[in-house]
């Protein structure tokens, strides 16, 4: 069966700010005059979702543009532009303003601007044309054209999202239909209708799913989040009952998703919403690609390899990942914990990379992909010995709160709100550190910014020989257990 | 070009003679760049050593992540002190396996490559 693809734009804040100075200029001085550019866009592809992410806006200079209360562009413009597009290879961007705010839609003159004028140039980029308009107000709406049986086919982005340093703004076409808010209603008046639509367009993958992924998988979808991905590849075991939500001695062997995933359902108060549950590590492909669907992530994970994937996604493909972890330290003599501390922040191509943030290493990778990092004899005596996934669900609760408020903050949060990039608190000192920082100049990753499929594929993913064979022979299990209980 | 030759390459620039051979370890059978190498630091300086870089990194991206075991023969540490395991089985040798390079050193080495991996090792002789 064909999977439907459906297509987004992101842009970046510099192109966000670049593109909507220009457009917007006449109208921020009370003139009613459009105007137009090009811009430069990479592709990012997902599961479902292609992404054109915008990174560069190419201004025309006075004379590659006609003003005339509606803005025209003359041919060397787009030749100019064309030239930058195929140099760096990527794709074409036309931009262009309107005088009303909200969502736009197109007007008969603007159809055959892009689709008869434009679209056959920016096939020499090899890539399609991608067509966004504003709104007086900064409302993006976008579309890319493609080729179809009869000519160039129009398809409408669902969503255009911007990516900035402490925000990420969600611009989509008004829903048509009403929405049952009775069970949202102290949520929306406490902060507002528009806030809740804003978090009901969101996309947000939770990265496993263990004590803290649970109440995060079960708050966001309270919160009334419609869309949720949830990918882990753990079964629940005895050890777990002292700290995963709503498991119980009857769960065990089942799939973490699989609890998380009933307990959203029953949680959830969306009208419809949508889980996609994969049992896999995020080093399986498919669940990298389903990763790259969302909007936003959320990384529950203590492995470095699933870190590093994320560190990637988040500034490669211009998706926020939220990270956070507890740490707990034990007196080496009694085996007793004299320190506890744990983390929440957030990490996108504005921010510090995790790895610069001292979240893994790339020599803890190669650990844990030579399988190292589950060996006892070498990691004894090493920095990472007691590294057992030690926690208390009082801990485990505290940092999912933290990273539950990190993430419903980044799409809520207004112009003026500071920019918060990272909180550390600690349990036995009682203080509370904020962090922020820039990567280090060596940093690989960093160079990785906005690359999107141009950053290669991450070379240790797998095929699927990572879903948890336990797992697997957990399912047979249950599924024979059940046959006895029905006869 | 795989990463065995890559690293061969680098090392040949900086004048040693790698080369590669097959050997088990505590991760299964694998490549392994192997070249006589005088320790220039600590109590070991201007003795030669023969160094064993295992070629693990070949699947992950070499010089992204680094090479993960280094291996020594003849021994310069005693083996029971904890955090040397996997000795490295080829040609006889009592080899042993040393630290591969801190995160924080290798992440933010300006040229990733030998070069800044036998720093690495300078320093872990220099600490021996």
């Amino acid at each position: 069966m064909k999977r439907e693809v459906w297509h987004e734009v992101a842009l970046t804040s510099e192109a966000n700010r670049a593109a909507c100075d220009h457009l917007l200029q006449h109208y921020r001085h009370g003139r009613c005059q459009e105007d137009l550019c090009f811009g430069l866009w990479t592709p990012s592809t997902g599961r479902e979702r292609e992404t054109a992410i915008v990174t560069t806006v190419l201004p025309p200079t006075e004379r590659e543009r006609n003003l005339h209360g509606n803005a025209s562009f003359e041919p060397d413009y787009l030749a100019r532009v064309t030239r930058a597009a195929m140099r760096r290879s990527q794709g074409l961007v036309f931009m262009h303003s309107h005088p009303s705010p909200g969502w736009q839609d197109m007007s008969v003159p603007d159809i055959r601007a892009e689709r008869d004028r434009i679209a056959d140039t920016a096939r020499a980029t090899g890539k399609p044309l991608v067509g966004m308009t504003v709104g007086t107000d900064g409302h993006w709406s976008a579309r890319i054209w493609r080729e179809g049986p009869r000519g160039k086919v129009r398809s409408w982005s669902r969503k255009v999202r911007v990516v900035e340093k402490g925000r990420l703004t969600i611009w989509q076409r008004p829903a048509s239909g009403s929405v049952d808010r009775r069970k949202q209603r102290r949520t929306i008046e406490s902060w507002g209708e528009q806030r809740q639509r804003r978090l009901e367009a969101l996309r947000i993958g939770i990265v496993g799913l263990g004590s803290v992924g649970s109440v995060i998988a079960e708050g966001l979808a309270r919160t009334g989040i419609r869309e949720l991905v949830l990918i882990d590849h753990d079964v629940v075991e005895l050890h777990n009952l002292d700290r995963l939500l709503n498991a119980s001695a009857r769960d065990i062997g089942r799939p973490k998703t699989d609890l998380a995933e009933r307990s959203a359902r029953r949680a959830g108060t969306a009208t419809n919403i949508r889980i996609v549950n994969h049992r896999r590590n995020i080093q399986d492909k498919l669940a990298y690609a389903s990763a790259r669907d969302c909007d936003l992530l959320v990384s529950c994970v203590d492995s470095p390899v699933a870190r590093d994937v994320l560190n990637r996604i988040a500034y490669r493909d211009a998706i926020p990942v939220i990270d956070g972890g507890v740490e707990i330290r034990k007196d080496p003599r009694t085996g007793n914990m004299n320190a506890a501390r744990w983390k929440a922040h957030v990490v996108n191509p504005y921010t510090e990379c995790l790895r610069c943030k001292g979240q893994y290493t790339s020599s803890d990778v190669m650990l844990e992909l030579d399988g190292s990092w589950q060996n006892p004899s070498y990691i004894k005596g090493s920095q990472h010995e007691g590294r057992g996934g030690e926690n208390v669900f009082c801990l485990s609760l505290s940092v999912a709160g933290e990273l539950l408020n990190m993430t419903l903050r980044l799409p809520i949060a207004e112009t003026w709100w500071p920019t918060q990039q990272g909180i550390e608190r600690n349990l036995v000192t009682g203080r509370t550190k904020t962090r922020s920082g820039t990567c280090h100049e060596n940093c690989t990753i960093n160079r990785e910014k906005w690359l999107g499929d141009d950053g290669g594929i991450i070379a240790y993913l797998t095929d699927g020989e990572h879903r948890s064979r336990r797992a697997f022979l957990t399912q047979i299990m249950d599924f024979f257990r059940r046959l006895g209980r029905w006869r | 070009m795989s990463v065995s030759h890559l690293i061969v390459d680098e090392l040949k620039k900086l004048d040693y003679r790698p080369q590669v051979v097959g050997g088990d370890t505590p991760n299964g059978r694998q490549n392994v760049v192997t070249f006589p190498y005088p320790i220039p630091t600590g109590r070991f300086k201007g003795e030669t050593r023969t160094v064993g870089i295992s070629t693990h990194c070949e699947a992950v991206g070499y010089p992204e992540m680094p090479p993960h075991w280094v291996f020594i023969d003849p021994p310069v540490t005693d083996t029971r002190d904890g955090g040397h395991h996997g000795v490295f089985n080829y040609d006889g040798g009592k080899w042993v396996a040393l630290s591969r390079p801190p995160g924080a050193f290798w992440d933010k080495a300006h040229n990733k490559g030998m070069r800044a991996y036998l720093e690495h090792l300078s320093k872990v002789f220099a600490r021996i």
